[in-house]
């Protein structure tokens, strides 16, 4: 048996040897490209193998929505890749994690547009201590620049004949198309990354020179939301409710003139709509260019992997010929001086528009700051497009709110007191356990061990899956998370949220704040829940009602819907300015609501679309529970001469409870925790006060700089509450023989 | 108290006909047992009196006052279900006090009428409890009590008896007759059960598919039954029946003849196929000179219970039961041939089922 053991494992071990071999003379390369842009990648990497047929390729497509996570699990791991291209506003992260290292030769710079060279140079990344970065080297590069993304103006040509040369130009056009059912222009309003252009040519900017503290309250800031302002309320020419698909549809229909857009809209343009594509307009107030942001896409080199091979195919996949072939195969603005020198591509006005657009741009910031920037920003568009704060209220707000937000770390605490509490616990546990066990316990496990071996499978299941992520969920409360760095702080995340010192009570970020949005929500969806569901079931119960079985069905539908595309329709529906349910209001000659502009409206929103989703589990429950009623109670209530009311009071109502009332409860718990509705339908809005608990979590999460040990705690107090609430309801289920017969 | 009357009431459910103008008269005070097999459609009469079923056709009036679109609520009648059908989730306090909550009585009232009810049916020390906690007796008497405490017009019974044990059953049948006594009040009963029935009614009404078979005071239906069912389902064991045919004024069957006067008839006898209806309890096995008349059988066995005993037998192929008193079976044994004499006997046509008696043909 243990022979055995030895030789597979030697056998495991050479295997991995050789595949390590195998692997050394192969150059594997990742890319998150699709559709054209992989094709024309593609093409340069097979005329790299008919020149090098000694050199392996491997190149692997990685979804984009997992890419960044896959490259940092992989890498450290020994099985990523030896090339990747990912884009620069990344570099900070991979930097830190040490990912990545520079371009082992001298870059041929002159070989590539100053403007995408400049966000990989060594020395430029902010937010970065020099000794990770290494000694700012003049002319050493992360990286190779392939291409880069930036924002244009797309034009519909059946619409405007010149395109505008400053944004009063660019009104004048825009009003002159506007009419019912029209705009002039449109972008996605709810981005920071569309208002962009306007914010950075007015003059203002996101962060410091060091990258290390935000600068978003500014004149200049301001200056672009009052612009932001003239668009959207003052001359109407910009549909404030239009997302990215959304600005899409209108523009392939002709019911907007002008779109501010980035290369990836070209593949969504239908054929046969007449555009073309300019740079953006000067800012009229600033008499500056509107600039856009800007990424660049780079070739990087994993750690460790700078081979000979891996630099070759580098350099031939960046090389002019290469950057030709992206350029004219798959409409990649690339980075290459040459490639716009080559008449081919010079014919391609697009191209030609994007490299000139490239000249006003802004790189995007790569200090890890700037994460906790995006959120108060769109905060503060939106205010400013609702008109509810004026625009420099609304980038003060905003600063403030990231001022909140990037508070230094709570202190460091030493661990010991809770290791050392932690084991007490553990030994005290084991030592009631032992002194309170049944008698003869040992004897009868073994005797039992048959049983126990069927139960192992499952409890190992179950310990991995459930028992572990659970602790581990627990255990990460105790920390705080920092960019590159991890500490223990104890209870100090549990203190700050239950103390919600840093924020008032009534501030959307106040713990107590979303507790009291949660209880409101939970309360108000199990009573319309049930209230609707009873009803429903009762319409439904007679036995002489034609079609029943139809009506079931029909109603049941709802449940049955994954709920997350239940939202996404109930959002569609509640859009202010396209959705059906102000169509129908104002057909009805009432005035649209802003449905997420206000807590209320928003709330609603919310509740009705979970209302939605949620009546059909109670109907069935209360359906059943009907049924199973005996009729004679109701035969000999009437006899008694009970009416309806006695008869539903006395009779229905007490003989529903005990299926009625688990069903509350559980439902109950479901709505508390749902994530989806509140996530996808309201997002928070307006300011993230229609936020619950487990959202909120998310947003520390995710959102929010990674605050993973704040939303760990977060989430440890969620099972707190409802821990506590199962407790109290446990004892209402608990069974009451006497009332059953 | 009052009086219900069923004016040609006909039930039917889509084109099944459950009751065809059927007609009945209870008079006030009097407690009528309604009998009849299975799906012959008592519970339905019952159901329409209460109100819970409305019928096709036909007028239901009580006291005098055409009810027929009366809701149940409002006719004053009360009813007792075989399910009992008590609110579970009530103390048997509540239970008995609903009818009088729901029309709104002060409470002192209420308190005070179910005391008395539940006194007087003996369940007053298990107000507290609920219907689970109670045993098949005591849940009866709490759908009793229930139907008493309102003091209606009239009770209305659905087999109320049918799920308990024969002792218990025995007992409240008691109880329910000595109710209707110190109550006076009009009653309907449903029953399978023939003994209860035969001990319960005033009036008995037999049923069958929905007709009334025959009705009349119990002993006068056992009497003289007017149908051969109603023959067989009346009385057990069962009525034997055996084949004869008339012959110059004595009937002869398979090695017997008697004379027309054994069975009460003088003349005018139909011809055809007879049949000669003969009571367990009126056969008795023949000592020698005996004067009354008797069949001819063959012992198959003899079943003996100690008070009684059963003596089944064949005359010719026909198959009959005796019921012996426990002496006179004494040195009797199986393949003997006996002499059964009978006091009394019915003759009936075996192609009408009717009964032959004076006037001819029923
Ligand atoms: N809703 C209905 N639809 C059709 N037929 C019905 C319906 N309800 C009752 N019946 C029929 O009516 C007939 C009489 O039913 P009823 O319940 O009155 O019988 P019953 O005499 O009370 O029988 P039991 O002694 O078994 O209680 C039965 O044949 C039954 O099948
Ligand atoms: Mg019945």
């Amino acid at each position: 048996m243990r022979r055995g053991l030895v030789i597979g494992g030697l056998a495991v071990a050479t295997l991995s040897c050789l595949s390590r071999l195998g692997q050394a003379a192969e150059v594997v390369l990742w890319h998150s490209y699709r559709a054209g842009e992989m094709e024309a990648l593609d093409r340069t990497v097979d005329r790299f193998r008919h020149e090098h047929p000694d050199t392996k390729v491997r190149v692997l497509a990685v979804p984009y929505g997992a890419y960044q996570q896959k490259l940092i699990s992989a890498i450290p791991a020994g099985h990523g890749p030896d090339l990747f291209i990912a884009a620069h506003d990344q570099l900070g992260d991979m930097i830190r994690r040490e990912l990545i290292e520079p371009v082992p030769a001298a870059l041929a710079s002159a070989q590539f547009l100053d403007e995408t060279l400049r966000p990989l140079a060594v020395g430029a990344v902010q937010g970065i201590a020099a000794g990770a970065a290494g000694p700012a080297t003049p002319g050493r590069s992360w990286g190779w620049p392939m291409a880069f993304k930036t924002l244009v103006l797309f034009y519909r040509t059946d619409l405007v004949a010149t395109p505008p040369a400053t944004t009063d130009g660019m009104i004048e056009i825009a009003h002159a198309l506007t009419r019912p059912g029209r705009f002039g222009l449109a972008y996605n309003l709810a981005e920071f990354y569309f208002h962009a252009p306007w914010y950075f040519g007015s003059g203002a900017e996101l962060l410091s020179a060091d990258g290390l503290s935000a600068r978003i309250e500014s004149e200049a800031a301001a200056a672009s939301g009052a612009f932001l302002r003239r668009l959207v309320l003052e001359e109407r020419v910009v549909p404030t409710d239009a997302n990215g698909a959304l600005v899409t549809e209108m523009f392939n229909r002709g019911q907007v003139a002008m779109v501010v857009n980035g290369p990836w809209f070209i593949s969504e343009i239908d054929r046969g709509v007449p555009w073309k594509i300019a740079t953006l307009p000067r800012m009229s107030a600033s008499d500056r260019p509107a600039r856009p942001l800007l990424t660049v896409e780079g070739l990087f080199v994993a750690k460790g992997r700078a081979t000979p091979e891996t630099v070759g195919l580098a350099e031939a996949l960046v090389s002019d010929s290469a950057a030709r072939i992206r350029a004219l195969e798959g409409g990649q603005p690339v980075a290459n001086r040459a490639a716009y020198d080559d008449p081919e591509v010079a014919a391609r006005s697009v191209l030609g528009t994007f490299r000139a657009q490239l000249e006003q741009t802004v790189p995007m910031p790569t200090a890890p700051l700037v994460a906790l920037l995006w959120e108060p920003l769109n905060e503060a568009l939106r205010q400013i497009s609702r008109g509810a704060l004026a625009p420099k209220v609304a980038f003060a707000a905003a600063a403030s709110r990231v001022r909140v937000l990037n508070q230094p770390l709570p202190e460091s605490e030493s661990a010991a007191p809770f290791v050392l509490g932690l084991l007490l616990l553990l030994c005290g546990a084991l030592a009631v356990a032992v002194w309170r066990r049944p008698p003869r316990f040992v004897a009868r496990l073994l005797a039992a061990r048959a049983a126990y071996a069927f139960l192992l499978p499952t409890a190992i299941g179950m310990t991995l899956l459930v028992a572990v992520p659970f602790l581990m969920g627990l255990g990460l409360g105790f920390f705080a998370f920092g960019p590159g760095e991890v500490r223990f702080v104890g209870f100090a995340n549990f203190v700050s949220i239950i103390t919600a010192a840093e924020y008032p009570v009534t501030h959307p970020l106040s713990f107590y704040f979303t507790l009291v949005v949660t209880v409101l929500w939970t309360v108000a969806n199990v009573l319309l829940h049930v209230g609707i569901g009873f009803a429903l079931a009762l319409l439904l119960s007679p036995a002489w009602l034609k079609g029943r079985g139809l009506f079931r069905v029909l109603l049941i539908l709802p449940w049955t819907i994954p709920n997350y595309i239940t939202a996404l329709v109930f959002k569609g529906l509640f859009n202010a300015q396209f959705g059906a349910v102000n169509a129908v209001l104002v057909a009805l000659g009432l005035s649209p609501v802003g449905w997420f502009d206000g807590f209320w409206p928003a709330f609603a929103a919310n509740v009705v679309t979970n209302v939605w989703l949620g009546f059909p589990f109670m109907m069935v429950t209360l359906l059943g529970a009907l049924q199973a009623i005996p009729q004679d109670l109701y035969d000999a209530a009437r006899v008694d001469g009970a009416g309806a009311w006695q008869r539903f009071v006395g009779v229905t109502l007490p003989q529903v409870g005990p299926a009625l009332l688990p069903a509350v409860i559980l439902g109950t718990i479901w709505t508390f925790n749902m994530f989806n509705i509140v996530f996808l339908v309201s997002e928070g809005q307006p300011e993230g006060s229609t936020d619950i608990l487990v959202t909120e979590a998310y947003r520390w999460a995710f959102v929010r700089n990674g605050r993973y040990g704040y939303a760990a705690a977060y989430s440890t107090i969620i099972f707190v509450i409802l821990v506590l609430y199962s407790l109290v309801t446990r004892r209402l289920v608990a069974p009451r023989s006497e009332a059953r017969v | 108290m009052a009086g219900i009357e069923l004016d040609r009431i006909s039930k039917h459910y889509g084109d099944t006909v459950i009751l065809e103008e059927l007609s009945l008269a209870i008079n006030e005070g009097e407690l009528v047992v309604l009998v009849g097999p299975s799906g012959c459609g008592k519970t339905t009469i019952l159901r329409m009196i209460a109100g819970l079923l409305e019928p096709s056709r036909g007028r239901i009036r009580i006291d005098g006052r055409d009810v027929t679109e009366t809701l149940p609520g409002e006719r004053d009648i009360a009813m007792v279900f075989q399910s009992y059908a008590l609110y579970p989730h009530m103390t048997v306090f509540e239970n008995v006090a609903f009818p009088l909550r729901v029309r709104r009585l002060a409470p002192g009232e209420i308190s005070r009428r179910v005391n008395e009810v539940t006194k007087l049916l003996g369940i007053d020390h298990l107000l507290g409890r609920k219907p689970a906690a109670l045993s098949g007796g005591q849940r009866q008497r709490v759908a009793m009590g229930r139907a008493i405490v309102r003091e209606p017009k009239a009770f209305l019974f659905d087999e109320p008896l049918s799920n308990l044990d024969a002792a218990l059953r025995g007992r409240m049948r008691g109880e329910i007759a000595g109710l209707h006594r110190r109550l006076g009040a009009t009653m309907v009963y449903v029953t399978h059960d023939q003994h209860e029935a035969m001990t319960l009614a005033d009036r008995l009404v037999l049923l069958n598919k929905g007709k009334i078979e025959q009705m009349g005071r119990p002993l006068d239906v056992y009497r003289e039954p007017k149908t051969r069912f109603v023959a067989e389902f009346i009385g057990s064991p069962p009525m034997n029946f055996v084949p004869v045919e008339e012959r110059a004024g004595s009937l002869a069957g398979a090695g017997f003849a008697v004379p027309l006067s054994a069975v009460g008839v003088k003349s005018g006898v139909p011809g055809g196929r007879l049949l000669l209806g003969v009571r367990p309890e009126a056969l008795k096995v023949a000592t020698s000179g005996e004067a009354l008349p008797t069949l001819k059988a063959e012992i198959d066995w003899i079943e003996r219970t100690g008070s009684d005993g059963y003596l089944y037998a064949r005359v010719g192929p026909t198959s009959i039961v005796a019921r012996l008193s426990a002496a006179a079976g004494q040195g009797l044994s199986p393949g003997q041939r006996v002499d059964l004499s009978f006091s009394q006997a019915r003759l009936f046509d075996e192609v009408s089922g009717r009964a032959v008696d004076d006037a001819g043909v029923a």
